[in-house]
């Protein structure tokens, strides 16, 4: 029987505390771009926060990066384990390590448990890419190492803080293992920042509701999302579909890297089963998966094709079940593998089957595949000469690839890949440069960049960089060359990724860029990057001519690519490109026929 | 006698509000004229003039300051009415509006469409040109180059153009010598450079202000002369004074050559007016709710505080200003309400605004209105509407709302009027939580301060509907906005960037900076009348640790910085910090980035006269009786009328009952009551039933 309780959780209260949560968990992730002091994470936003219950179940995330928030529980688990009887308020927990439940080696996840009046209620957490990790080369994505002794320092799930103090010798021991000591440890405050703020905010939280009624709003919060996700699952039909997806070739597998998806629905159980058992065994390099970000490649698959309304939390991960294999490429790595880029080439490919999928089980459900992982991400390091040379390093996002389109909707810009979702931020140009010695010579659209359909790709664009008075290195994996971004429904695929050098004086080609480096650009080079759009969704004859129009006079699309991709003939000499509806009708309907043939 | 006034033109009506001084206010009401705004403020005034009995030439030029707020800029860009802009740029940075700022919001909600630029790619130039992060010039302007973008523009018919170019905060010369070009190829077309508009870093920003401001120049600037013109003729002696984002006023002379800061005007004064009311009651949360003819504006007050923003959207563009953070929904009493093909009902957000406004006016309008679903309820006094000026035909309501409604639901006449009322409300309820329940906090805790013509009637149901107990109905409820703008403060910020480390403080430039800054915002309150003794000057710097990307605003001790004063200004940063964010780094350094003063001009404070306690009897105000429907009693019942004018300080009424005054009507529900406060406002009490109700539609 429901009991009695002082203050009762109606309807309006569980959508007020349900927001607070949301509220609070904002207000970290202000907390820390504001305060941080890397780029990667005050301009780029890499990291994200969320709050879990004691029992580490996810029940609040903010727009954070989809790959970390959906891996949360796998972080705190661990330590729930390790330091059982041991916890402490004013404990801060750092946790890196790919065998202990993070995403990868960059990635620090900080967490705090919460307490109140001696009971441990929530988990505060953290995860934040670090600029540096103490790689042997300045480099956070590494999918060259062979294993985890070439990843860097780990650290699985150690205390860092206890009676909220520092631990002055293991903070020593990350001084000096990080190449920047001064700008990971303000990081490190910044995200120690973070924690405490939500440790101030869930107090009060439970100061103004009462303990009896919080607990009864974590179990009501989760119920409700888990009630909505059944309802909305069990709209779909039953059956089990597959996708096979390619990660492209190393030099281990020159054919590339088979990713295969198998996504099971049972409507009455309102479940939906996502396999990935079938995919190629694991890796000799750091590609491979964690199982957290097996996990979160499949969510950030599922999410974007259920119900945006339904708050994301634990409850409504009980409806999505991921079924892994131990020693596969896209499953829980056999120690001492690599997983140096776990959170990027393959949970891409594994989120863009599923996406896939969707649209074939109902075309308004699903979406294309958004661009693949290029060059423009990489990490740069150098010397500043404005800064008596002193070593820098950062991960670039001044551009990223065009998004998915999905059934009347073209795709976003600066998508940076479907595992993030474009909801990191662009680096302001002119921050960028006043922070680091590179001249931007270019950041533009590139015409038909997008994977052509009846609804288009968002965009991809060119990138020109040169070095001042030094050189630098660039640490970078180019995926989306052999495989790049896949259409839907018979869209098109985007542009295959292309990087080159040029020379600065002349601008003359000097010489292209293999997919992964890393590489060393002298300071009269011009560094060039091609960055891919999405797939398209739907037949390109389809679009509407005046959205074709429109692309083809701000030169997103050119006019023969309107004319031999769209079918659609435009009067060049106008000021606004009229369509030429007689021409276009007969040419379209003559492509038709070919493409019938 | 010395005047001070306040218009606010709203979408259906221009408002127009007089303090004498004496504290005495008085309410003025015409009709918007949205084609010649300027001539809706001469109504108005004209009407004052005649309730005064004094030509208006007397009128204005005893009027001290002149206040006035103004949707034009906004309602340009929503509906997109501006300027067919053009935007010159850097070579090799013509997507900076394409490629925005990243951050697509609704993470895993794929099916939105992407922004489309404010620019069209095809109308963005890039001229060859480019300035170094140290402000040197790498490569120089290619004037043939900004003069072929130019004759392009012209060929092409543009009407504004906006320069941006990558650097200019820290060396303006190419944006200035492009301006010097247009005013030489091309004299008559407006123009704004971005490092005049926002000298500040973070291109994609200062380039959405940029094109903000070309593309509604042309539209304000022509209104604010006409404006100024118009009542200088008339008499008035002053600077006439536009309200802006950040609730305060500027001369304007100036809000015309920086329009993008009047995009948000008229609706940052409703929760000035609602801290006034508060502060009065000793309330210090609430929330302001503003109904006029258009739309509905809602803002929260907490300890007395209005809430401010920095990521306030026009069309869902980024401002990149600091504003106040005003929800705004079309609904109003003009918005029309229409069933779609699938049989579903809709209300707004197009209104019928002043002309031919609701089909009760009888002005040709013959599409159904909340308003005219008002009348049918029996809510709205046919004879006493806006003082009996203009005559209501509910017959007229009653065809609208059969044939466009009622006869396409196969509801009865009542039912669908009912129905019209409930769906607006609601509507306005989800514009209340968005600002409330969504940020996590609730609103039960909050005093509702319900404003603007139309929104007495409706206030009590929205109350109900989230479980709010109190309401304030001022007696300037009309009037809101344009009383608020009488209580704001003059107010001029200036703000320059000049770099110092605290290891190495340059006392003397940042002195010389800030006493620059301090100059210009006296000039400023000088022209405006305001004594020395009225002004005040507060000094900022925006601060942070190196390599932070955000600054802390942190106001500074006094006007000038001096070496001994370096190490408490590094101490109060830290405290700030840790403060803010729980954390003080003292191993660092604190660099200083920009510095700003605010100049204010205070206006005297208005002090509203008090009435003496007049009892709980209202009967002294009983007017007669009208038939009204309420859902809860089973349809129309009998419900006593009462004319505000006649209440007093004490009275109490209890629902069912309408207050009536000259531009507003209050509806009392059953099971609530009113009470006359010893300003004349009325607190309404309202019984909690609804709670479910509501809930049920968010869960």
């Amino acid at each position: 029987m429901l009991q009695r309780k002082e203050k009762m959780l109606d309807p309006i209260l569980l959508a007020v505390m349900g927001a607070r949560m949301g509220a609070i968990v904002e207000e970290m992730t202000l907390s820390m771009m504001y305060t941080a002091r890397s780029a990667i994470l005050n301009v780029c936003r890499d990291f994200s926060c969320s709050l879990l219950t004691s029992d580490a179940r996810l029940l609040s995330l903010y727009e954070g990066v989809p790959i970390h928030v959906t891996g949360a529980e796998y972080n705190i688990r661990p330590i729930l384990e390790f330091f059982r009887g041991q916890i402490e308020p004013g404990d801060v927990f750092l946790n890196n390590c790919p065998y202990t439940g993070n995403t990868h080696h960059a990635d620090y996840s900080l967490s705090a448990p919460v307490f109140y009046k001696g009971e441990l209620l929530f988990w505060a957490l953290c995860v934040g890419h670090q600029n540096d990790c103490g790689v042997h080369v300045p480099d956070t994505y590494c999918p060259y190492c062979k294993d985890i002794y070439e990843e860097g320092p780990h650290f699985p799930c150690i205390r860092i803080q206890r009676n909220y103090k520092n631990l002055e010798d293991i903070i020593r021991i990350f001084r000096m293992n990080i190449r920047y000591p001064d700008q990971w440890y303000g990081d490190y405050l910044a995200q120690v920042g973070a924690l405490r703020c939500a440790e101030r905010a869930l107090v009060d939280f439970c100061d103004k509701y009462g303990v009896g009624l919080v607990k009864e709003f974590i179990e009501e919060w989760m119920n409700y999302s888990e009630r909505k996700t059944k309802e909305m699952i069990r709209k779909f039909p039953r059956g089990t579909w597959y996708d096979e997806a390619h990660v492209d070739p190393t030099e281990f597998a020159p054919e590339g890297i088979p990713i295969r998806v198998k996504l099971t629905c049972d409507p009455d159980q309102g479940i939906i089963t996502i396999d990935l058992t079938e995919s190629a065994d694991q890796a000799p390099n750091g590609l491979n998966c964690t199982e957290s970000t097996a996990v979160g490649g499949a969510y950030c698959g599922v999410l974007p094709c259920l119900d945006p309304t339904i708050p994301i939390n634990h409850g409504l991960y009980k409806c999505i079940k991921v079924v892994l294999r131990e020693g596969c490429v896209a499953g829980i790595p056999k120690f001492p593998a690599s997983t140096a880029n776990a959170t990027l080439a393959v949970p891409k490919r594994i989120a863009g089957s599923i996406f896939r999928i969707f649209a074939e089980i109902d075309a308004s459900f699903g979406h294309s595949e958004g661009a693949q992982s290029s060059h423009a991400s990489g990490t740069i390091t150098g010397f500043d000469y404005r800064r008596g040379y002193r070593p820098y390093g950062h991960q670039l996002c001044l551009l990223a690839g065009g998004g998915p389109a999905s059934m009347h909707y073209d795709g976003w810009p600066s998508w940076l890949g479907d595992i993030s979702m474009g909801v990191m931020p662009i680096e302001s140009v002119e921050l960028h440069e006043a922070r680091f010695p590179h001249l931007i010579k270019e950041i533009a659209v590139s015409c038909d960049s997008a994977g052509a359909g009846q609804w288009r790709s968002g965009l991809g664009g060119c990138l020109r960089l040169q070095p001042i008075k030094t050189g630098v290195t660039l640490a970078c994996r180019m995926e989306g060359v052999m495989y790049p971004a896949r259409g839907v429904m018979s869209g098109r695929n985007a542009i295959p990724n292309r990087s080159w050098i040029e020379d600065a004086n002349t601008g003359g080609e000097k010489r292209d860029l293999a997919a992964q480096g890393p590489f060393h650009l002298d300071e009269n080079e011009v560094w060039v990057t091609y960055v891919q759009g999405g797939g398209g969704f739907g037949i390109a004859l389809d679009r509407n001519p005046e959205l074709v129009r429109w692309d083809a006079r701000n030169e997103y699309i050119s006019l023969d690519a309107a004319k031999e991709v769209y079918g659609v003939v435009l009067k060049a000499d106008t000021e606004l490109y009229d369509v030429d509806y007689q021409a276009t009708t007969s040419l379209r309907e003559k492509l038709r026929k070919k493409m019938g043939e | 006698m010395s005047y001070r006034m306040a218009v606010d033109i709203g979408g259906t009506f221009t408002d127009l509000v007089i303090c004498d001084g004496m504290g005495t206010i008085r309410i003025f009401k015409t009709p918007s004229t949205p084609d010649t705004l300027a001539k809706g403020v001469l109504d108005v005034l004209d009407l004052a003039s005649m309730s005064y009995c004094k030509p208006l030439k007397e009128l204005l030029s005893d009027c001290d300051i002149f206040v006035h707020g103004t949707t034009i800029a906004i309602n340009a860009v929503i509906e997109r009415k501006t300027a067919k802009t053009g935007l010159i740029c850097t070579r090799g940075f013509r997507d900076i509006l394409y490629f925005g700022g990243g951050e697509k919001p609704d993470t895993f909600n794929f099916k939105m469409a992407p922004p489309e630029p404010y620019i069209p790619r095809y109308l963005t130039l890039p001229v060859t040109e480019r300035i170094s992060s140290e402000g040197k010039v790498i490569v120089p302007l290619n004037e043939e180059e900004v003069r072929q973008a130019l004759r392009k523009f012209r060929e092409w018919g543009v009407q504004a153009i906006a320069v941006c170019l990558l650097w200019s905060p820290v060396n303006p010369t190419h944006e200035q010598r492009i301006a010097r070009l247009i005013q030489q190829e091309w004299p008559e077309v407006p123009w704004s450079i971005s490092s005049e508009v926002q000298p500040v870093i973070r291109e994609w920003q200062r380039t959405l202000a940029t094109v903000l401001d070309a593309s509604v120049k042309p539209i304000v600037k022509k209104y604010f002369e006409s404006l100024q013109q118009s009542l200088t003729d008339r008499g008035f002696k002053r600077v006439c004074h536009i309200v802006v984002a950040s609730g305060g006023v500027m001369a304007a002379r100036d809000a015309a050559e920086r329009p993008v800061y009047t995009l948000v005007s008229g609706p940052a004064t409703g929760p000035l007016a609602g801290c006034f009311l508060g502060q009065q009651l000793g309330i210090n949360n609430l929330m302001t709710i503003d109904m006029g003819g258009t739309s509905f504006d809602v803002c929260l007050v907490r300890d007395g505080l209005v809430a401010t923003t920095r990521r306030a959207k026009v069309s869902d563009l980024p401002l990149g200003i600091s504003t106040v953070a005003v929800n705004s929904l079309g609904s109003g009493g003009g918005s029309i309400a229409w069933v779609d093909r699938g049989g579903l009902l809709h209300v707004g957000p197009k209104s019928a605004g002043a002309f031919p406004g609701p089909a009760c006016y009888a002005l040709g309008g013959e599409e159904p209105t909340v308003t005219d679903a008002n009348v049918m309820l029996g809510y709205i006094n046919q004879e006493y509407f806006l003082g009996g000026r203009i005559r209501i035909a509910p017959k007229l309501s009653e065809r609208a709302i059969k044939e466009k409604i009622a006869n396409l639901l196969k509801l009865g006449v009542v039912e669908a009027a009912n129905g019209i009322l409930s769906l607006v409300n609601q509507n306005m309820i989800g514009g209340m939580v968005d600002i409330s329940i969504k940020e996590g906090i609730d609103p039960r805790e909050f005093l509702l301060i319900a404003a603007g013509g139309a929104c007495p009637v409706h206030a009590a149901r929205l109350a109900q509907g989230l479980g709010m107990k109190q309401v304030l109905i001022p007696k300037v409820a009309s009037a809101f906005c344009a009383f608020g703008m009488l209580t704001a403060n003059l107010r001029f910020d200036h703000v320059a960037t000049y770099f110092t480390d605290s290891s190495l403080f340059d006392c003397n430039g940042v002195n010389q900076t800030l006493a620059s800054l301090k100059t210009m915002g006296q000039a400023k309150l000088d022209e405006a009348a305001i004594a020395p003794g009225n002004q005040r000057f507060v000094y900022y710097t925006d601060a942070r640790y190196p390599f932070q990307a955000y600054e802390i605003e942190m106001q500074l001790r006094s006007s000038q910085v001096t070496d001994q004063m370096v190490p408490q200004l590094v101490q109060d940063f830290h405290a700030i910090h840790e403060t803010r964010y729980g954390f003080r780094d003292v191993t660092q350094t604190v660099e200083c980035i920009n510095w700003k003063v605010v100049a204010t001009g205070l206006v005297p404070k208005i002090i509203l006269p008090e009435q003496p306690y007049g009892g709980i009897d209202s009967s002294r105000a009983y007017k007669g009786i009208r038939k009204a429907y309420f859902e809860e009693l089973g349809g129309f019942v009998d419900t006593p009328l009462y004319d505000g004018e006649k209440l007093t300080h004490g009275n109490r009424i209890d629902g069912p009952a309408i207050i009536e005054e000259a531009t507003t009507t209050i509806i009392i529900i059953p099971r609530s009551f009113v009470t006359v406060t010893r300003w004349g406002d009325y607190l309404m009490q309202v019984p909690t039933t609804h709670e479910k109700t509501y809930a049920d539609s968010i869960i």
